[in-house]
């Protein structure tokens, strides 16, 4: 027997190969097409939920030390001591006046008097 | 004779005229006068840098002549800014209190000279032949400038300082009449001094220290130099030495406002 003859009687003798089909083939186009514009709809609406919740999340409330207890401010002096001898003594009140006025100057004072800054000039002529 | 009367009679009533117009010259008249000479030089600037560039590019005889009478009418409201400005400045001296009188008349002297230069300076501009002249003319003047500008900023600082002056001196006599008023009330024995006394001190050393920031400012400005790139900012440093001076004062005068509050109480 020519070894020719034997190679094809034996490639014969196999059994046909079955043919590979997919899971996407199997589904009809028509169907494809639906899912998978359920799938991009359904992927459309998780992004959307995920901006939405980012978008409307509080921030994280920043985590504060805890409060110190402040202080109570303690009354004004005068309001507790009782008033000296000199506490209507004519000198004393005109000092007062006057520092009370002079503190008006001194906060009312100007110090940078902008209006006297020098002009701006082109003094470069070509 | 009764035309040599009817003469001294118009020569009188002119100078009394002249007299009332030199009284109402003051600061704020110097202000509006500068800064009206400040608004046509930049519409002046602004008719010159059309023309000179039309000059540049079309390089006529028309845009020359244009461009020089515009060159011209620029330089002259240059100069006339820079004359009425320092005549503002030197007015406001004139009102600011409280700086040394030899300061004053040698800063006196110093703006007379500089106002006349410009004046001269922007009469002469009239006799230039054309552009070139025109040119070496501004250049002139920006070399002069710039000694000026070191004059002004040293005026704007004795401004400043003459103000500070002021009001220190007017602590400094609130602290003599406590200081009285306090031995008188430590001779009667009835109010206890110490806090007082320590509040008093206390008002001193700011004072001193005030006086101290503002040496250091007028210093910082008569060091400039004509070379010096940025005068303005220098002139800035000053004026904040010169805040930080009066801050000082501000303390002083809340230390004697205590005191005066403590004396109020008794011990």
């Amino acid at each position: 027997m020519p070894t020719d003859q034997v190679m094809e009687q034996e490639f014969e003798a196999l059994p046909p190969a079955e043919e590979k089909v997919s899971f996407t083939d199997k589904i009809r186009p028509k169907r494809k097409v639906i899912l998978t514009g359920a799938g991009l709809a359904l992927t459309a609406v998780i992004v959307l939920l995920v901006f939405l919740f980012l978008t409307f999340q509080k921030p994280p409330e920043a985590i504060l030390p805890p409060a110190a207890p402040s202080p109570t401010p303690a009354p004004f002096e005068t309001n507790i001591r009782p008033a000296s001898p000199y506490a209507t003594d004519a000198a004393i009140l005109k000092i007062e006046a006057d520092l009370k006025n002079l503190d008006q100057d001194l906060q009312n004072t100007d110090l940078k008097e902008a209006g006297l800054n020098p002009p701006v000039l082109d003094m470069k002529v070509e | 004779m009764r035309r040599g009367g009817f003469i001294l009679a118009f020569i009188l009533l002119f100078s009394s005229c002249a007299l009332v117009h030199g009284q109402n010259f003051d600061f704020k008249t110097a202000q509006d006068n500068y800064l009206a000479a400040y608004n046509q030089y930049r519409t002046a600037h602004e008719d010159y840098v059309t023309a000179s560039q039309a000059y540049l590019n079309y390089q006529t005889l028309t845009s020359k002549t244009e461009a020089f009478s515009k060159t011209l009418k620029m330089l002259e409201f240059r100069d006339e800014v820079i004359k009425t400005y320092l005549t503002t400045i030197r007015l406001k001296l004139a009102e600011t209190t409280n700086i040394a009188n030899y300061e004053q008349n040698v800063l006196y002297l110093k703006l007379d000279s500089e106002i006349a230069w410009y004046a001269k300076h922007r009469d002469s501009l009239a006799s230039a032949g054309d552009l070139e002249d025109l040119i070496s003319s501004s250049d002139e003047a920006q070399r002069k400038y710039q000694e000026t500008e070191i004059f002004i900023y040293q005026v704007l600082g004795s401004i400043l300082g003459g103000k500070e002056t002021s009001l220190r001196d007017k602590i400094n006599q609130n602290i003599e009449v406590i200081k009285t008023k306090l031995a008188a009330i430590k001779q009667t024995g009835d109010k206890n001094t110490t806090t007082a006394e320590r509040w008093l001190l206390e008002a001193g050393n700011r004072l001193t220290r005030s006086s101290q920031k503002q040496v250091a400012a007028q210093k910082a400005l008569s060091q400039m130099r004509t070379y010096d790139s940025d005068k303005a900012e220098t002139y800035g440093q000053a004026q904040a030495t010169l805040g930080e001076a009066h801050q000082y004062l501000k303390e002083a005068n809340s230390n004697l406002r205590e005191l005066i509050a403590e004396v109020k109480n008794a011990d």
